[in-house]
Order: structure tokens, then C-alpha cells, then sequence
């Protein structure tokens, strides 16, 4: 068996802001987002940077209950036809309308360990 | 070989029991389906557990105490597909003559959970970044909103039927009538969907059916299987429609198929509104309504008990609960019972055919991971 574990981060930081990481394979040429876990044999797999700008799909507003905040999250579309899901920050506890042009900031999964959120750019709220 | 049919049903009241087990509700709905059939348990060559939130060998734990002498158990989990799932592969079992008589039930106890949204994978890509299932339909009610200029109070509506509708079925004792103002205004889950919205996350629950293609010997007329189909998601990481609800109709064409009938032929559905978006998106996927249509759908009250095509005569999720190992055998009871004519107040006169949609879901990339469609008739 060969199987082996990718390590690669999900994100880039570059001048032009925060890209996330899609990838696909000869055997599997649509991109997906997240990026592949495994990678069985030797199977190539290449890395797409998306982002750092996409579209906002649709989105929702959480409300855990009284002892925990709202939070936002959001399907976000990039070129070349990935979606994306992550956390939506709202601005004010606003969100974005609907094919709002969204970009990719720092963030942090509950753990602390660093992820991405999808932010409006500005002036495009509902 | 004898067609197979469902020759006895069971089903527990829907509600809250911390005080049970969802063993002692499996074993309470399996006797009433053996009464309702006529037959000893001893009769039954084989076992069908659908159950999605409970610990190992579902099955057999609740079997132990009804001493079935030792014949096969098979424990499916589907989410919330999986007892419907399990009657599907019961079904495959007796049309092959594997079996000739075996007994299909499905039980969660969700009051052991103590409230909250179902409990979904930890490791998922989407559920450690916040997703819940009331979020994922309420991006669905967002979008169709968006598209088709629905208004919120639409999705009330579904609310405020199935309530009413609940009210007359004694098994959802949770129910209560409800406005469409009480709704909109009852406590955000995930925008747009309120608490009304959803079906209530602390409700427990069990129900069984007897299959043959022995002669009945039942209570009430054996029901038909017209049709028994089970799909899985397709994996989806592109700009994929999120209001299209792909899988329920891909589903829905093969059973229609199978069934040799369409949507303008059916007397009845049960269907999966865990959240009230759900219907409506089902509207459309099951061929009630052209794409966009399902609030006129609603408004003209076709979908309504006494109207055209009534659609979760029982109460549905929203006013039964959803112990979602139960759900799907219990959409099953709901619907032979109509076409038996024994539904009581909520009885759809003259019900000649009816079909139970039920998915799964929870996992990332495959939004709907899982969907069974039955089609019965007399």
C-alpha cells in the first residue's frame, strides 16, 4: 500500500491578498475545494491557487443561543468553478447581499488553528 | 415468487421519553407490527434496523428481550435515510427469496441528546467551520429567496400545514397549532429559518413494518410496493445549483419509472421537511410543480389535506419530530394507513397511491448524501 497524508496548507498568503489551495489529478480533473487529504500510489497532484476574490453564492446567519454568538458562513464562487464554504464576516452584523464580490482574510477554526473567512468587500452589503 | 408487501405496521407516539430507551420504543412499534399482522415473531426469518444516533448493534439490542431465535439482524445507518434505507434492502432480501418474511424498524432516541441540532462529524471539512443542518437548508431557503423573489412568510406557511395537519395525527404529541406571525417570530436557528421552521430536535421515536410474499394474514389489506429506490449523492465541489434538490430527483424519476406512473398520479406524499425550505425544494424535485413554482404551489392549497395532492398528511417532520433512524419506516406506516383507510381524521379519501421521500445528509462536497423513495399502492 501506498498512501500518503498531504500537509500542505489549504491557503497562501500573497501581495495580492489570501488564496485558497484547490487541486485535482489526471484522474480527477475537476478542481475541488478543500484539497485532496490522501493521495493513493504516485498519483501527481497539482495544486490551483483560487481566490482572492470570488462571488458570494448564498449565506446565513447562525444563532447558537443566548451563551454563544451568531457567526455567519457562506458559499463562495471562484474562477475556474470551485465553491467554496467557509466562516461569512459580517460587517456590523450585516450580511452581504447576494452576489456581493467576496475576498479571503485570515481567520481561525475554535481550535486556534489558522484558517481563512470570506469578507465582503467593501460596500456591498444587503 | 409472490410479489412482496407490507402486511403489518407499527409505530410508537413521537415525542419526548427520557424515561425509555429507544430499544423499548423499537420493541413497542415491532409488536404492534406483528399484531397488526398476524404473525408470531418466531415467524420473522430476518431483522432490518434502521438507526442513526445510537451506539453499536442497534438491532440486536433491541431484539434481545423479544427472544427472536437467533435469525440474521441487519443494522443500517443512513442518517436520516436509514430506515427507509432498510426497507429497501429488505425488499431486495425477499425479491431475490432470500427471506420470505421479514420485519423492518427504524428508532433513534434523541431526548438522550439533550437539544441541539443533530450531532454531525466532527472531522467534516464544513462541520468544523460551523456548518449545522438548519444552516445548509437555511443557504437553500437564502438562495431560492433570491432567485424565485420568494417571501419569508412562504416558508411559514409550510410551517403553519403541517402543523395543522399534525393536529389531527395522535402520534405527534409535540404538536401545536401555530400562526404565521407566531413563526417568523419564534427564535432565529439560522436565518431565515426560525425555531417554528424546524422540526423539533428533541423527539424520539419508533416504527416497523412486516414484509411478506406469504398470503397475509393481517388486520388490514397488504400494501403494494410499487417502486424502492435508493440513491447516494454525487461528489459536487463546483458552482453546483444548491436549490435543485439533484438527488431527490434523480430518485424520483427512477422510482417513477420503476412504479410505471408520474406525479399526477399520486394521492399523497410524506417527504423530508426537516426544515420548511425542504418542502418546498421537494415540491419541484418530485414533478408537483415546475422550477420557481412551489410558493403558488403552496398558496393554492394543493398540497393541503382536502386539497389536490396533500403532502405530509401526517404532520411531517416538522409536527412529528424527526428521530431520523425512525423517520423513513415511519413516513411508510403513514402512508399504507391512507391507503388502508385508516388514517382517522386526517384520512386522504380515496388515497390509491402514495410515495415517502426521505435524504441524508451532513458530510461535505455531498450535501444530500443519501435519498430513498417508496412508491405503495393497494
Amino acid at each position: 500500500m501506498k498512501l500518503s497524508k498531504r500537509t500542505e496548507p489549504h491557503f497562501r498568503m500573497t501581495e495580492n491578498g489570501m488564496l485558497l489551495i484547490a487541486t485535482r489529478t489526471v484522474s480527477h480533473p475537476q478542481l475541488q475545494f478543500p484539497p485532496l487529504d490522501y493521495v493513493h500510489g504516485d498519483q501527481p497532484v497539482e495544486e490551483v491557487p483560487i481566490g482572492p476574490f470570488g462571488r458570494l453564492y448564498t449565506y446565513t446567519v447562525v444563532h447558537p443561543g443566548k451563551d454563544s454568538a451568531p457567526y455567519g458562513l457562506a458559499m463562495v464562487d471562484f474562477e475556474p468553478g470551485v465553491r467554496a464554504f467557509g466562516r461569512l464576516i459580517c460587517t456590523d452584523g450585516k450580511a452581504p447581499a447576494i452576489n456581493s464580490t467576496m475576498r479571503i482574510v485570515p481567520a481561525q477554526l475554535p481550535d486556534g488553528s489558522p484558517d481563512y473567512a470570506f469578507e465582503a468587500v467593501t460596500g456591498e452589503c444587503a | 415468487m409472490n410479489e412482496p408487501k407490507i402486511v403489518g405496521l407499527g409505530i410508537t407516539d413521537f415525542g419526548r421519553f427520557p424515561e425509555l430507551t429507544e430499544e423499548a420504543l423499537a420493541q413497542s412499534a415491532i409488536l404492534g407490527a406483528l399484531r397488526d399482522s398476524g404473525l408470531q415473531i418466531r415467524d420473522i426469518e430476518a431483522f432490518y434496523c434502521g438507526n442513526a444516533i445510537g451506539a453499536s448493534l442497534p438491532g440486536q439490542r433491541a431484539l434481545r428481550e423479544l427472544h427472536t431465535g437467533g435469525n440474521a439482524v441487519y443494522n443500517i445507518d443512513n442518517a436520516c435515510s436509514s430506515g427507509a434505507t432498510a426497507v429497501n434492502a429488505a425488499l431486495s432480501a425477499l425479491r431475490s427469496r432470500q427471506y420470505e418474511t421479514v420485519l423492518v424498524f427504524g428508532m433513534d432516541q434523541l431526548s438522550s441528546l439533550g437539544g441541539g441540532p443533530l450531532p454531525l462529524s466532527r472531522n467534516d471539512w464544513n462541520n468544523k467551520r460551523g456548518m449545522i443542518m438548519p444552516a445548509l437548508y437555511a443557504m437553500r431557503a437564502t438562495r431560492y429567496m433570491h432567485e424565485h423573489g420568494m417571501e419569508v412568510a412562504t416558508l411559514a406557511d409550510i410551517a403553519v400545514k403541517n402543523r395543522r395537519h399534525g393536529l389531527l395525527n395522535p402520534i405527534a404529541t409535540f404538536c401545536k397549532a401555530t400562526t404565521r406571525e407566531e413563526v417568523l417570530a419564534s427564535r432565529q436557528i439560522a436565518e431565515p429559518l426560525t425555531l417554528l421552521q424546524c422540526c423539533p430536535a428533541v423527539v424520539d421515536g419508533a416504527a416497523a413494518v412486516v414484509l411478506s410474499t406469504k398470503p397475509s394474514k393481517g388486520l388490514s389489506a397488504p400494501v403494494r410496493v410499487l417502486a424502492s429506490v435508493v440513491q447516494s449523492g454525487l461528489f459536487e465541489t463546483g458552482p453546483e445549483d444548491m436549490i435543485e434538490a439533484e438527488i431527490t430527483a434523480r430518485t424520483a424519476r427512477m422510482a417513477y419509472e420503476q412504479a410505471g406512473i408520474g406525479p399526477q398520479d399520486l394521492s399523497l406524499i410524506e417527504c423530508h421537511d426537516a426544515f420548511t425550505i425542504s418542502e418546498l425544494l421537494y415540491y419541484e424535485a418530485l414533478g408537483l410543480c415546475d422550477r420557481g413554482e412551489a410558493p403558488q404551489l403552496l398558496a393554492s392549497g394543493a398540497t393541503t389535506l382536502g386539497g389536490r395532492i396533500p403532502v405530509n398528511p401526517s404532520g411531517g417532520l416538522i409536527a412529528k419530530g424527526h428521530p431520523p433512524g425512525a423517520t423513513g419506516v415511519a413516513q411508510i406506516v403513514e402512508v399504507c394507513e391512507h391507503l388502508q383507510g385508516r388514517a382517522g381524521q386526517r384520512q386522504v379519501e380515496g388515497a390509491r397511491l402514495g410515495l415517502t421521500q426521505v435524504t441524508g445528509g451532513g458530510i461535505w462536497g455531498v450535501d444530500h448524501a443519501a435519498c430513498s423513495i417508496h412508491i405503495l399502492s393497494l
